[in-house]
């Protein structure tokens, strides 16, 4: 059988290469593969604001702490990799947990749309020299992608009252606080995923599996779902197709213009080093950045219904530290049922019926989250495709946690913990007040158990080749139609959950790919949003979205 | 007054030791491999069962059934779940050489008592000298002993295992394939979530309830435009 050949063959069908697809499916043949599965078994998704659109998220009927890669309920699978943060000691991982199912990383993040911070656009040209990547120039891509994912923040009426509380502290405290963003549109805090604290999305338009991957499809894109992608095809310095494995067979699809390799920060290295690019650029895996995250749980006095029962909102954020010289720490204030609280459970050093009496008589929690964002460290993936390890190593062989990291969050738990005590809360773990070994043993502990998350820079983009994958477009220096485009291009750290601006970046990359791969004209005008005229929401059968805005017994 | 209550618990379990045993021991099951089975006179093959009964146990100390359920009574399905999956995929990050690792280092626990000066083996002590004996290993008694890292590293992945398996809600952790929501059952026993006092997921009725609510929520369209940062 003649191999299949396409225009443009995209790796990955997340926050990256289902959005691009999205973009540019309309210009020209496109094929998606994807390794995981589409989540309803490829039935068509009934749409937006329909009940059965649950069905779709990839965050309900989950649970928790699902066993990795052999882990199906409703054809849901989820994939993780070692990730090794001990300098020297490679029996004891971490999991770097990523989803292999159609919207990749963006079924799985929270939905908190966050912008980097400005000294980042600084940091990116300082790191590598890549041109082009300014605050200025990514606006509109952050606009558009905003605009088609409509992203919003919630009144304060709909906050959960530790959220409202909470800012209120920050201000009588002279902490700057932002409201987060969101594009988990009309998400209920239905619980469903609430013991891993992440609000479904049963309304919510955060996964590109119920937006732009729809949008590509209606535009004549092929979506290939548990089809997973072994190396990429290089022929005389040009890539030309994508092996990949589907149903326990190999097949190759052919390229003519373009391959495109969207699979996240963990997987790009490691599909490049299946591929052998590594071989001809070192940089391939290399520069890792990544955020290493600390929880913060806060007993809180009674009387209060603080929502504990209901699923996580981060409606507000800071970044820690002092305003005038803040630490590189982003805190959100999670308020509600924190994620973390198996965790805390997990970590006391006590146990039998003592505990579970503190958990009868304290069940009022709130929390926060601490990611530290620039440790001085870089990480690596090693390993190839089927097989990808992480060396992250943020705490040294004695034990004891990066030294700008440790300092960013103690810092940063301090000031949470005054916050916290503002809101009266009765205790806090971990508690600022440790003394110092006990808290740096503390924090590793949470770190090295939990992970880094928010992987970034293993394929950077970069002025010059000997220090980057990709120049400015995406492209790689070295191999001819050859894209990645997902947050392992990022050039330095972001102060920011990622998820923003890869999509923005994805944006960006789909002009370069109308313009130069297909040599017609970017489309003028306004973004269309999803919300309300619903032409991103469709079903892969063509079909509108189920009425746009409509819900159940309600008209549109 | 919890801030007392904390104190004194740390006093009683040194959460130092707790995290000390981790990070060292965790170096150190790679060497146990090796001298491991000479040490402690377990093999490979002498009881594939030994690893699971021992964390088994430990899940009875760590999570007594006393006012309400505790680990025994999900048994034998938690401990599978809190080894095969919790252990295993999620804190060792599927490592194979370092599943083994902890099974080797947690079959020890039960032989250790018998060169500690403890008389009987872990499975064979009476409920209360467990219990003297798991706290014993998690204060690091054993710490100058030699073998106390390689002890240290086995009982605190133990701790922290099952409690975090019991108060995630097991076994109704995962919902039913395919099912629109994900329902809670009838159940004559509580779990850890009830415990926690979480009433969980939302059914039919009340889901509608909270879709009326936000169907018609004010939104506030983009980012924040005061955070001066961005």
């Amino acid at each position: 059988m003649a191999d299949a050949v396409y225009d443009v063959i995209i790796v990955g069908s997340g926050s990256g290469g289902g959005f691009l697809a999205g973009e540019i499916a309309q210009f020209g043949s496109v094929l998606i593969l994807e390794a995981g599965p589409w989540t309803t078994g490829n039935a068509p998704n009934p749409g937006f604001g329909q009940p059965a659109s649950r069905l779709f998220s990839t965050q309900i009927n989950l649970g928790t702490y699902q066993p990795d890669n052999t882990f199906d309920v409703a054809g849901k699978a989820f994939f993780s990799i070692p990730m090794f943060m001990i300098t020297g000691n490679q029996i004891n991982a971490s999991t770097q947990r990523e989803p292999r199912v159609v919207g990749g990383g963006s079924s799985l993040n929270v939905g908190a749309w966050v912008r980097p911070r400005l000294v980042d656009w600084d940091g990116f040209v300082s790191e590598t020299g890549v041109q082009g990547w300014t605050k200025a120039l990514f606006e509109r891509h952050y606009q558009k992608a905003e605009t088609i994912l409509h992203v919003h923040r919630d009144e304060p009426q709909n906050w959960n009252p530790a959220s409202v509380l909470y800012q209120q502290a920050c201000q009588t405290l002279g902490i700057p606080v932002h409201v987060t963003a969101s594009n988990r549109h009309r998400c209920i805090f239905c619980g469903h995923r609430l013991n891993a604290g992440v609000p479904c999305k049963y309304d919510s338009l955060m996964s590109t599996a119920i937006t732009q991957i729809p949008k590509a499809i209606k535009a004549g894109a092929t979506l290939l779902t548990g089809a997973s992608a072994q190396q990429v095809l290089i022929q005389n310095g040009k890539a030309v197709g994508v092996q990949y494995v589907q149903n326990g067979q190999l097949f190759t699809a052919r390229a003519n213009k373009l391959v495109v390799v969207s699979a996240g920060a963990m997987n790009t290295p490691a599909l490049l080093r299946s591929s052998g690019v590594h071989l001809i650029n070192d940089n391939v895996g290399r520069w890792l950045r990544a955020h290493p995250g600390v929880p913060v749980d806060a007993l809180m006095p009674g009387g209060t219904d603080w929502k504990t029962d209901r699923g996580y909102q981060w409606n507000v954020a800071h970044f820690g530290g002092d305003p005038a010289d803040p630490v590189d720490t982003l805190i959100h204030a999670s308020a509600g049922f924190p994620a973390n609280t198996p965790w805390v459970a997990a970590s006391i050093g006590f146990f039998g019926k003592a505990y579970k009496d503190q958990m009868r008589t304290f069940r009022q929690r709130v929390g926060a989250y601490i990611f530290e964002l620039k440790p001085q460290n870089y990480g690596r993936v090693l390993g190839d495709i089927n097989a990808p390890t992480i060396l992250y190593p943020v705490v040294d062989s004695t034990g004891v946690l990066e030294k700008k990291s440790l300092n960013d969050f103690t810092v940063s738990l301090r000031q949470v913990s005054k916050i916290f005590q503002q809101m009266g809360a009765v205790a806090t773990y971990p508690s600022a007040d440790l003394p110092p070994d006990i808290l740096n043993q503390t924090l590793t502990t949470f770190i090295t158990t939990s992970g880094a998350l928010h992987p970034q820079g293993t394929c950077r983009a970069g002025a010059d080749r000997k220090t980057s994958v990709v120049d400015t477009n995406c492209m790689s220096w070295d191999i001819e139609n050859l894209m990645c485009c997902d947050a392992s291009v990022i050039p330095n750290a972001l102060s920011a959950n990622p998820n923003a601006t890869i999509m923005a970046l994805a944006n960006r990359c789909s002009e370069y790919v109308i313009t130069n791969i297909f040599g017609k004209q970017v489309p003028t005008g306004p973004a269309v949003p999803t919300f309300g005229a619903g032409p991103n929401l469709v079903s892969v059968t063509g079909d509108s979205a189920g009425g746009g805005d409509a819900a159940p017994g309600v008209t549109p | 007054m919890i801030r007392e209550g904390l104190h004194e618990l740390e006093t009683k379990f040194s959460r130092r030791a707790f995290f000390n045993g981790l990070i060292k021991g965790a170096g150190l099951v790679a060497a146990y491999d090796l001298y491991g089975p000479k040490l402690f006179a377990v093999g490979e093959n002498e009881n594939a069962t030994l690893p699971y009964q021992v964390y088994s146990a430990i899940g009875n100390i760590v999570i007594p059934v006393d006012d309400d359920p505790g680990w025994a009574t999900f048994e034998p399905a938690i401990t599978s779940f809190g080894v095969d999956v919790f252990v295993k995929q999620i804190l060792l990050g599927g490592n194979y050489l370092a599943f083994i690792g902890f099974l080797s280092t947690i079959s020890a626990l039960n032989q250790l008592p018998l060169i500690a000066n403890y008389a009987f083996p872990f499975l064979t002590m009476t409920p209360a000298m467990q219990n003297q004996y798991y706290s014993d290993l998690l204060t690091g008694k054993f710490e100058n002993a030699g073998y106390g890292d390689v002890a240290a590293f086995a009982s605190g992945l133990a701790l922290l295992s099952t409690k975090a398996t019991f108060f995630s809600n097991f076994p109704d952790h995962l919902a039913y394939p395919n099912s629109e929501y994900q329902v809670r059952n009838v159940k004559p026993f509580k779990t850890g979530w009830d415990i926690m006092g979480l009433r969980g997921p939302v059914g039919a009725a009340e889901e509608a309830q909270l879709r009326a609510q936000f169907f018609n929520a004010v939104e506030i369209p983009g980012v924040d435009p005061t955070n001066q940062y961005i």
